[in-house]
Order: structure tokens, then C-alpha cells, then sequence
């Protein structure tokens, strides 16, 4: 994957990691890729994985079984927070982008839901 | 840290083959002559004169013997062409990065490329030695040839244990003067070497060859100075030198000579250590 | 962190030009380092001194307790243009050549970097491509097991597929504790790997900060290091 050079690269790492448990390509109770390879795939420094999976081991998304590596979580409601986060950083980032183009907060719903009807047909 | 022994074997394996090269080239040649001999003399090698008679021998000893002889005569110019070959691969393992990156300090470094220099020379007049012996051994079939050489054995036997000291002692000069003109191109080389890159930048090609011209003169002339005063000194240590003392003499001139040698030796060391860099690659 | 490296107070000049002047560096061991700066900036000569093979330098450098040159030389693995070697050496007999001469020389090891880097092992150093010199010293380099590697320039020249070999040898291969500097006039394309940045410029370090921090002032590592250079662009 590309990375944004201007974030903390363990930062997008924590993301491109919550966004696949949230896409449903890391399941829950599923072992994730050793830090190498992680590293590897990434082409990051084998530290600056340890440093992200450390932070999800914090958090509570990762849990490490000693000798066998980091697993996914298999607390659904944390789960289900992790994503909302998700959408609601996309939702954010969204409302700002339109901000910028003059949609304001009140006609956003009637730009979305027009858009949403126009595009069906 | 990389042993001396590991080091020095390596490096040994390196100049061998240099010697391997003029040999091979040595025996080709000599045997080229050997076989023009067969052509040109055609029908008639088979004739040896030995002290004015006329002695029959077979083909193939008789060009062994001339094989042999070609080997002995090419043996000086090969040894020439090898030290100046082995000075050439010295100085080039002494400012190449990937010899110098190896873990071992410099006095070790420097005594081992001179150290294997020299054993590749003696292990090349092994060669040549062997070579001329194999092949003018047949030669002593013939009795003629064995009578004479009887003759001069038992001469030699009278030489005195006086006479064995002073080959021992020529021997070991050999040695130390062998060395010496190993230590000698290096300080040469090193010395120049220290003093081009002190030298300001953005000198021309010509002023850096006539810089190492005047370095290489100034440096013979020293030398030449210094082995003047290591003799003075030496005899003056050894009062009775003056007397014609054979045994003496003779060791005054190897406490000479090591002297010089360990000089020369310290200077390259100190150089090699504290000014001569790697050429960068 | 304990430091690694040290180099204290360090100046050189040759031939009556200074090249460096009163460099201060402090490496701490498991990282991955680049050391940037324009050509002829005196990369390649800090990188010289600190292995050893650059001499009559004032100041210290200090590798693990280490002050002299030899003892340095063994705790650390260097990029060597390989120019002891004739051009019709075998890569196998410079293998041999590291085997014999290197303690911490694996042989294994470099049996797997070679794999991974597609070189055989029968072709002679006049038959190899830029790139794959550059792959095989790559190989040669990490197959020693130091604390500390230097690589100066790994990527000059080289097609994109041999950088991305090199990288990902870097990214496999590297201990945890060993330290690994890497020289660079370009960042970009090793900038997602590193720990920390160092800039030489006007013959010294001139910064040595965490690629974090420069990140975390929203600003890319390119941005970084071209801004040491914005005032010359207007001349």
C-alpha cells in the first residue's frame, strides 16, 4: 500500500489494520500476518509494526498469545465501536469535503438523498 | 578479529598465483626450446661431449637434460619478473578497501603481505628447483657424468664448518635483503602516497608524477644515508671487525640489515596505520 | 537507549580541503538510519572513517567501546565495491574469500540472500549488471552477522525491481539489534522504512531527528530534507 508521508507511519498501519478487520478480511478470533511479513508486504520497518500492533494491543483490538502471534479480538461490541469509528472518520471526512464545495450541514441530506435516487436510475 | 594465520594463508593463496602463471610460461617456454633443439639438430642430440669425449646417451635423457638446463637459465628472469610482480600485487593490497576492511591491525596486515610475497618466491624456486633436479637426474645414468660429479662431492666434503657458517649466513642475508626491497616498495609507495594527499587539491596529473618522481629520488637517497650510517654505527660497535674476522663480519652485516629491515618495517607500519587510506572504490 | 555508535568532535581534510568538520553522531542500536545529503556532501567519507579505512581523522569514533580501528572493523559489515576482486572472479570464490576472511561470515545465510536476489553463483563479476553488483554486495553485506551495517549509496543506478529487491532483503534480514545506516542523495523511495533521518550538509551533521517527529509536524520526510536545501534553489 501507498503511505501518506506526512502521518506517523505505525499511525496508517493502525488504520490499513482497522480498516481490513472492518472490511472482514482479518475475522474475529483470526490470527493476523507475523510482523514480518506485515512489514514486508507494507515495506515498512519491522519496529514501526511492533510500534502499531503494540497500540492495538493497547486498545484492546489485538490480543497476543505468547509464542503464536497477534489475533483479531473476538469482542464483538469492540468490534462493532471499531468499525462505527471507521465510518464515522469516512462520514467526517465527507461532511468537510462538501463544506468546502458549499454544501452546508442542513441541504447535505437533500444533496445525498437526491444524488443517492438519481444515481439508481 | 581475523586471525594472522587466516589472513596470511589467504594472501598466500593469492600470490601463488602469480607464480603458478610464471611458471607455467617458464616451463612452455623451455620446453618450445627444447623441442626447437630436437628439430635443428636433427639426427644428432644423441651426442653429449663430457670433458672433450664423446659420450652416447639416449634421445629423451639428453632433452630432459637441455629441458632442465632452459629451466635453470629461465629461472633468473622469472624470479625478476616475479618480484616486480609481487611488489605491483603488494602495493595493491594495501590500498585496496576490501583487503583493508578486514579485521586485523595494520603491523599484522603489513608483515603478512610482505611475509607471503616472500614465501610465494621461495615456493617458486621450489618449483624450479624440483623441475631442474627431475628432469637432470636421468643424466646421471651415463658414468662418464657420474664419475665427474663423484669427483666434485668428495671436494666439497673438505669444506669446513667455517665454510657451512658462511653459507648459512649468505642465506639468511638473502633473506633479509629479499625482505628489504619488499619493505623498501612499500615505503616508497607509502610514503608518496601520504604526501599526494596532504598535498593541496587540483594539482595536475604532471605535477603529481614529478612529486612522486622527486618522493622516489629523495627516499633512495635517504636510504642510501641511513645504510652508510647503520654500517658506521655497526662497526663501530663491533671493534674488531678491522681484524678480517670472517665470522664476525659476516654478522655484523646481518645485525645490519635486520636493523634496516625492522626500520623500514616500523616506518611502513607507522604510514600504512596513520596516513594511507583505502582507495576509495 | 544505550548509544551504539559515537562519533565525537570528528574533522578530516585531504588534499587541504576540509570534508568534514566537527561531526557529533550518536547512533542507538535497532534502527534503520539514513544518512542524507547532496554528492559529494561526505557521506561516503564518514561512512569510511567509521569503518576504518579512511584515515588521519581528529575527533572519536567509538563502536561498542570499540576506538580502534580493527576491533571496529569486526563489529561492523560494510558495502564494499568488491575492487580487490579481478573481474573474472567467480562469485563463488568471493564468497569464499568472505567465508575464510570473515568469522561472522554465514554461509547459510548467504546461500538464502542469494536465492532471494536470483544471482548465480557461477557468473563472474564482469558478467553482472549494475543492478546485480549492487544485489550481490547487498548479499555479501548482510550475510555477516554485525551490529552494525553501512551501506553507502545501495540504490545508485539500479532499476526499480533490484531497489525493491534490496529493500525487502533490508526489511527481512535485519536483526533486531543491529543498526543499519544507509546512505542516500533521494529519500523517497526508502523513506516509509526509516527510523531516523541524519543530514550532512556543509561538511557536518546538521540535524539528526526521528522520522516520527518530522512526520508528526505533518511534514513528509522529501519535504524535510529538501527544506535544508530551499535557500539555494533561488540563486
Amino acid at each position: 500500500m501507498e503511505f501518506k508521508d506526512n502521518i506517523p507511519i505505525y499511525l496508517q498501519i493502525e488504520q490499513y489494520l482497522y480498516r481490513q478487520i472492518a472490511l472482514g478480511k482479518m475475522k474475529a478470533g483470526e490470527k493476523i500476518p507475523s510482523v514480518r511479513k506485515l512489514a514486508l508486504e507494507l515495506t515498512v520497518n519491522v519496529n514501526t509494526v511492533q510500534r502499531a500492533l503494540q497500540q492495538m494491543n493497547d486498545q484492546g483490538i489485538l490480543y497476543t498469545k505468547r509464542g503464536e502471534g497477534n489475533f483479531v479480538t473476538e469482542d464483538i461490541e469492540l468490534l462493532a465501536k471499531t468499525k462505527q469509528t471507521l465510518i464515522d472518520n469516512q462520514l467526517d471526512e465527507f461532511v468537510q469535503n462538501m463544506a468546502k464545495l458549499g454544501v452546508e450541514r442542513d441541504s447535505l441530506v437533500t444533496v445525498l438523498e437526491k444524488y443517492l435516487k438519481e444515481s439508481e436510475e | 578479529m581475523t586471525s594472522f594465520n587466516t589472513l596470511f594463508n589467504r594472501m598466500f593463496q593469492e600470490k601463488s598465483r602469480a607464480v603458478y602463471l610464471i611458471y607455467l610460461i617458464q616451463a612452455f617456454s623451455s620446453l618450445c626450446f627444447s623441442l626447437w633443439m630436437i628439430f635443428s639438430m636433427r639426427g644428432e642430440p644423441n651426442v653429449m661431449m663430457i670433458n672433450g669425449h664423446r659420450e652416447v646417451t639416449n634421445h629423451l635423457i639428453a632433452y630432459l637434460l637441455i629441458f632442465g638446463v632452459m629451466m635453470f637459465i629461465t629461472s633468473f628472469f622469472a624470479n625478476f619478473v616475479y618480484w616486480i610482480i609481487s611488489s605491483v600485487k603488494n602495493e595493491k593490497i594495501n590500498r585496496s578497501q576490501t583487503w583493508r576492511l578486514i579485521p586485523i591491525n595494520d603491523t599484522e596486515f603489513l608483515l603478512s603481505n610482505f611475509g607471503t610475497a616472500f614465501i610465494s618466491y621461495l615456493w617458486l624456486i621450489i618449483l624450479e628447483g624440483i623441475t631442474v633436479a627431475v628432469t637432470c637426474l636421468p643424466v646421471l645414468t651415463v658414468n662418464e657424468v657420474r664419475k665427474n660429479l663423484s669427483g666434485f662431492f668428495e671436494e666439497s666434503h673438505r669444506l669446513a664448518v667455517q665454510d657451512w657458517w658462511s653459507l648459512l649466513g649468505a642465506l639468511v642475508l638473502v633473506i633479509l635483503l629479499g625482505y628489504a626491497w619488499y619493505a623498501i616498495v612499500s615505503l616508497i609507495n607509502l610514503s608518496s602516497r601520504s604526501i599526494m594527499d596532504f598535498l593541496p587539491n587540483g594539482s595536475s596529473k604532471f605535477i603529481m608524477f614529478i612529486v612522486r618522481v622527486v618522493i622516489i629520488i629523495a627516499i633512495i637517497w635517504l636510504l642510501s644515508k641511513a645504510t652508510t650510517v647503520v654500517f658506521g654505527a655497526i662497526s663501530n660497535f663491533i671493534p674488531f671487525l678491522a681484524d678480517g674476522n670472517n665470522d664476525l663480519q659476516m654478522s655484523g652485516t646481518l645485525v645490519a640489515f635486520l636493523l634496516f629491515d625492522v626500520v623500514v618495517t616500523l616506518i611502513d607500519i607507522l604510514l600504512l596505520n596513520k596516513f594511507v587510506e583505502a582507495k576509495q572504490n | 537507549m544505550s548509544d551504539l555508535l559515537q562519533v565525537k568532535d570528528l574533522s578530516y581534510k585531504k588534499n587541504q580541503k576540509m570534508i568534514l568538520k566537527d561531526v557529533n553522531l550518536n547512533l542507538s542500536s535497532g534502527k534503520i538510519v539514513a544518512l542524507l545529503g547532496e554528492n559529494g556532501a561526505g557521506k561516503t567519507t564518514l561512512m569510511r572513517i567509521i569503518a576504518g579505512v579512511a584515515k588521519n581523522y581528529r575527533g572519536e569514533v567509538n563502536l561498542e567501546g570499540s576506538t580502534k580501528e580493527a576491533e571496529r572493523k569486526a563489529k561492523l559489515s560494510f558495502t564494499d565495491g568488491l575492487t580487490g576482486f579481478s573481474d573474472s572472479t567467480k562469485i563463488k570464490d568471493v564468497v569464499k574469500f568472505y567465508a575464510i576472511i570473515f568469522q561472522d561470515f554465514d554461509e547459510n545465510e548467504f546461500t538464502e540472500l542469494r536465492k532471494f536476489m536470483k544471482l548465480d553463483p557461477e557468473m563472474k563479476l564482469s558478467q553482472l549488471s549494475r543492478g546485480m553488483r549492487e544485489k550481490l554486495i547487498i548479499a555479501l553485506t548482510f550475510a555477516r552477522k554485525a551490529d552494525l551495517y553501512l551501506l553507502d549509496e545501495p540504490f545508485g543506478g539500479i532499476d526499480a525491481m533490484a531497489r525493491k529487491k534490496i529493500i525487502n532483503s533490508i526489511i527481512l534480514w535485519k536483526e533486531e539489534k543491529a543498526t543499519i545506516l544507509i546512505s542516500d542523495h533521494f529519500v523517497n523511495e526508502i523513506s516509509s522504512l526509516l527510523d531516523e533521518v541524519v543530514v550532512v550538509k556543509d561538511h557536518t551533521v546538521l540535524e539528526h531527528k526521528s522520522a516520527d517527529d518530522i512526520r508528526q509536524n505533518h511534514k513528509s520526510i522529501e519535504e524535510y530534507y529538501e527544506s535544508f536545501y530551499a535557500d539555494e534553489d533561488d540563486e
